[in-house]
């Protein structure tokens, strides 16, 4: 591909991409209660692997977290059992929101990798030019 | 992108003026190497610049998912109309450069 510093940091953008909008779905479903019957919302995560040949990286797959979630007792829920107990999703918001960090700034520095291939390849095209 | 290197000049014809000038004359090719190399360069900065052409709809109409998509189409299109616009400025120079020599 051409000007392939650019293609390469433009997958690291769309990895990041997506794993914050997996953080943002995590935090958004992050107090959802629900029955102890059936499953808490599972956190999802994304699981980057590198490309071939140095083609920069992708997303693999999503992988989803603990269906278990936390049970809390909240007996005057409508949702709760006959013990007063009621499930809310495994999520860890300090941890989300460390992630949260993390990829807004990978994206940001890989948006800064395609400036600076830019201001390159011009300096690259200004060679000779007297 | 794959530039073909420029072609070389064509070998001077020897005279018979100057005895012993240009008695060896580089194998040239047929001269149409550059032309051919420069008309599929825009070739390709054409579909570069109509992918980005077809991002920055997408993203104006909101159906893009990765709005750097867009941005780095354009991007990539811009660098290389430079490069096309660098090339092609070299290739006149020299031509030009041919033209003023006098014998």
């Amino acid at each position: 591909m051409t000007f392939d510093m650019i293609g390469i940091a433009g997958s690291a953008l769309t990895v990041h991409r997506k794993w914050l909008d997996a953080v943002s779905d995590n935090l958004a479903n992050m107090n959802n209660a629900s029955a102890t019957s059936g499953p808490a919302f599972q956190a999802r995560y994304v699981e980057a692997a590198e490309g071939s040949q140095g083609s920069g990286v992708y997303v693999k797959s999503t992988q989803l977290g603990n269906a278990e979630g936390r049970i809390v007792y909240q007996p005057d829920h409508p949702l709760a059992d006959a013990n007063g107990n009621v499930k809310y999703p495994d999520i860890d918001l300090a941890e989300q929101m460390g992630a949260l960090i993390i990829a807004q700034r990978g994206y940001q520095a890989n948006a800064q990798v395609v400036d600076r291939a830019r201001e390159t390849y011009m300096a690259a095209l200004e060679i000779g030019r007297s | 992108m794959t530039v073909a290197p420029i072609a070389p000049v064509q070998g001077v014809l020897p005279t018979s003026y100057v005895a012993g000038v240009g008695t060896a004359p580089v194998a040239g090719t047929d001269g149409s190497a550059f032309a051919t190399s420069l008309t599929g360069a825009v070739d390709n900065l054409q579909q570069l610049q109509s992918t980005s052409n077809q991002l920055a709809v997408s993203a104006v109409t909101g159906n893009l998912d990765d709005i750097h998509n867009a941005t780095l189409a354009a991007t990539r299109a811009q660098v290389t109309l430079e490069l096309m616009a660098t090339m092609r400025n070299k290739g006149v120079d020299a031509f030009n450069e041919i033209m003023r020599m006098q014998a």
